[in-house]
């Protein structure tokens, strides 16, 4: 065909890990089809697959490339980190689930396939580099998750958090679609790489319209990251959704969310940053305030887990104002170190679930360390790290954070944050003091499982070794940075 | 029949088309959110997307207009039916609404919103129109679907198999507590 432009062929070889993980989640339907009652192979499957997926990511990391598909889809350290927490964050998630569906008789095969698809969003996301994938990433993650959320379908507050995370959702991403048309409006790109050439060749740093747009796609992010004053819907969807799901929302999309709203910010923004900094700097604030505020007075452990995940998102913002790779990489760190410690403090929580819901309610952990000595100690690991007291890997992601927003001058934020931080003690604490404190109820015996053993394991090895060797992730999540920011 | 047309008049009638489609549009829409039935609201639903085709059309995006068209009014609108007759609401909850601040301040915002963004808008400098592909005839758009964008077209493929599969999830066996 004449009409047609020279073109090439794309390798694929570099996409192998999403191919990989597009094929499992369509296999997980097929087989979910055909196997009936032997669907315990499926979570198998899955954390099969996303392992392999990590290998291929692992395999890959010497190969980046920054334009493929006419420079749509960039492949380097950043996108490789942040897809890393994505897959630890799915197969954490695969090992908190079997004995979670088994207990509330969810036998839903789909629900790993979506988890899957999920995660190839979540990796398109971080690897975009323009406008309109990232768009379609973000929205193959958040419709996996608005189902995943919905799926106890018996339950009234599943089906609740699930409509109103999805009203909430779309809502964000029209927000998001008009200030990107916006966006391409004035600068006549989608391109991040290109968006930021032609601010300074259009002098469009002064523009109030490209203002107008760019605030439109930080409500948009501000949505998906659950930072206030656009928080409302997380609590809600927290403690409604599956609790394994609840687990992956405040690890997976969030870390996702972040890569993208960093590389949007840094890599398209750079010259606006007089604008857009203060601007982060107020949501960080208020986010941190309103999250560890607001879940002083929560007595179901989910619902306060939510609101400590909208405190930690105000944390993790202290980075992008940073805008240094020192801060990029504070963020990075951050984001696995929050995988672990939070993947851990749910495990706890599903550890204790049984039909009636047990777990979630704070005088649930009555006299844990009497009944069950060991998981008791592990949920107090995991509190002193979200609380962030050393030598837990809480501390080090905080400090690193908190050091990167201080040399870039915001020492106001930095003291409001190590404020709130202690403000924060006070309802992790709590949990630790219910637990060694007070003297059970019931002495319920806990059931376990070995899924659910190893996801304890993987955590509180990653919380801890992470808090005493924190040096090789750091380096890794700097090294990866010259291609972020120029 | 002798239709000519004095050149001042032409602007005239460009205006007048323009103003007749809006007014289509915004007909449909207020008949969408106001309606007390849902069959109704979703007639309007399919008048708005009329006029919104109608204005791709005016804006010389015949392809668009096209695909406004098939899309929404013929895919879109009829999916939208089948959902309501499949759901059967109650159509007497729809009725009774509690008058409350929520509705005027609603209003207030969405003004507040529609005036500074137009406001900017008709006094920002855009960028001149992206190059027009030949007209932006289907052979073309089609060309650079599965070439310059063939990632964004195969994504979107997933996003729609996903869509399926997550409403297929979301609605099969209803609440039934025995199935799942």
């Amino acid at each position: 065909m004449d009409t047609a432009p020279n073109f090439i062929l794309t390798p694929l070889a570099p996409l192998a890990p999403e191919l990989l993980l597009i094929c499992l989640g369509l296999l997980l339907v097929v087989v979910d089809l055909f196997l009936g009652e032997k669907r315990h192979i499926l979570p198998w499957l899955a954390a099969l697959g996303t392992l392999t997926g990590l290998f291929l990511l692992g395999n890959g990391s010497g190969h980046f490339s920054d334009g493929l598909f006419g420079g749509m889809y960039i492949l380097d350290a950043y996108s490789l980190f942040f897809k890393v927490i994505c897959l630890i964050g799915v197969l954490f998630t695969v090992m908190l689930s079997v004995r979670y569906l088994d207990t509330e008789k969810m036998h839903q095969g789909e629900y790993y396939s979506l988890l899957v698809f999920a995660a190839v969003g979540m990796m398109v996301m971080v690897s975009a580099a323009d406008m309109i994938v990232l768009y379609l990433g973000l929205e193959l993650m958040a419709l996996s998750v608005y189902c995943l959320v919905g799926l106890l379908k018996s339950d009234s507050r599943s089906n609740e958090a699930a409509l109103k995370y999805f009203l909430m959702g779309a809502f964000s991403s029209g927000i998001l679609l008009y200030g990107i048309s916006l966006i391409y409006g004035m600068t006549g790109t989608t391109d991040l790489q290109l968006i930021s050439q032609r601010l300074t060749e259009l002098n469009l740093a002064d523009n109030t319209l490209l203002f107008i747009a760019l605030g439109m796609v930080l409500i948009a992010f501000s949505f998906k990251v659950a930072a206030a004053p656009f928080h409302m819907w997380a609590p809600d969807a927290y403690e409604g959704a599956p609790t394994p799901i609840t687990a992956f929302m405040s690890v997976g999309p969030k870390a996702a969310s972040f890569a993208v709203l960093g590389r949007i910010l840094l890599s398209g923004f750079p010259e606006l940053h007089v604008h857009w900094g203060p601007l982060i700097a107020g949501i960080a604030l208020l986010t941190m305030a309103t999250g560890n505020i607001l879940a002083i007075s929560q007595t179901n452990i989910k619902r306060m887990l939510a609101y400590s995940s909208i405190a930690h998102a105000g944390f993790a913002l202290l980075g992008i104002l940073a805008t240094s790779n020192e801060g990029v990489s504070a963020i990075m760190n951050y984001m696995l170190i929050y995988a672990f410690m939070n993947m851990g403090a749910f495990a706890i929580i599903i550890m204790l679930n049984n039909r009636e819901r047990r777990g979630e309610q704070l005088k649930d952990y009555r006299g844990l360390a009497q009944t069950n000595p060991v998981a008791a100690a592990l949920m107090l690991i995991f509190m002193f790290s979200l609380t962030g007291i050393p030598p837990t890997a809480g501390f080090i992601g905080k400090f690193y954070l908190f050091l990167a927003a201080m040399n870039a001058g915001y020492t106001g934020t930095v003291i409001a944050a190590v404020i709130l931080s202690a403000v924060s003690a006070y309802y992790y604490l709590r949990v630790v003091r219910y637990m060694y404190m007070y003297d059970s109820e019931k002495g319920e015996a806990v059931a376990m499982s070995p899924s659910l053993t190893a996801a304890l394991i993987f955590a509180v090895i990653g919380v801890i070794g992470l808090g005493v060797a924190p040096g090789w992730v750091l380096e890794m999540a700097s090294q990866s940075l010259p291609a972020l920011a120029q | 029949m002798n239709l000519s047309i004095s050149p001042e008049a032409v602007p005239l009638i460009r205006e007048g088309i323009f103003v007749g489609l809006i007014i289509v549009t915004v007909f449909g829409a207020l008949l969408a959110t106001l309606a007390k039935r849902m069959t109704r609201a979703v007639l309007g639903l399919v008048v708005c997307f009329l006029g919104i085709a109608g204005i791709y059309y005016f804006l010389n995006s015949p392809f668009v207009a096209l695909m406004q068209l098939l899309i929404y009014v013929g895919a879109v609108a009829v999916t939208i039916c089948f959902a309501i007759m499949l759901a059967e609401p109650d159509e007497r909850k729809l009725a009774a609404k509690t008058p409350g601040m929520a509705g005027p301040l609603a209003v207030l915002l969405g003004a507040t919103v529609t005036w500074v963004l137009a406001g900017t808008a008709i006094k920002a400098e855009w960028m001149a129109p992206a190059v027009k592909i030949n007209e932006g005839s289907v052979k073309d758009v089609g060309v650079s679907l599965l070439t310059t964008y063939s990632m964004v077209f195969e994504l979107v493929s997933i996003v729609l198999l996903i869509a399926i599969l997550g409403s297929l999830v979301i609605a099969r066996s209803g609440r039934d507590k025995a199935e799942c």
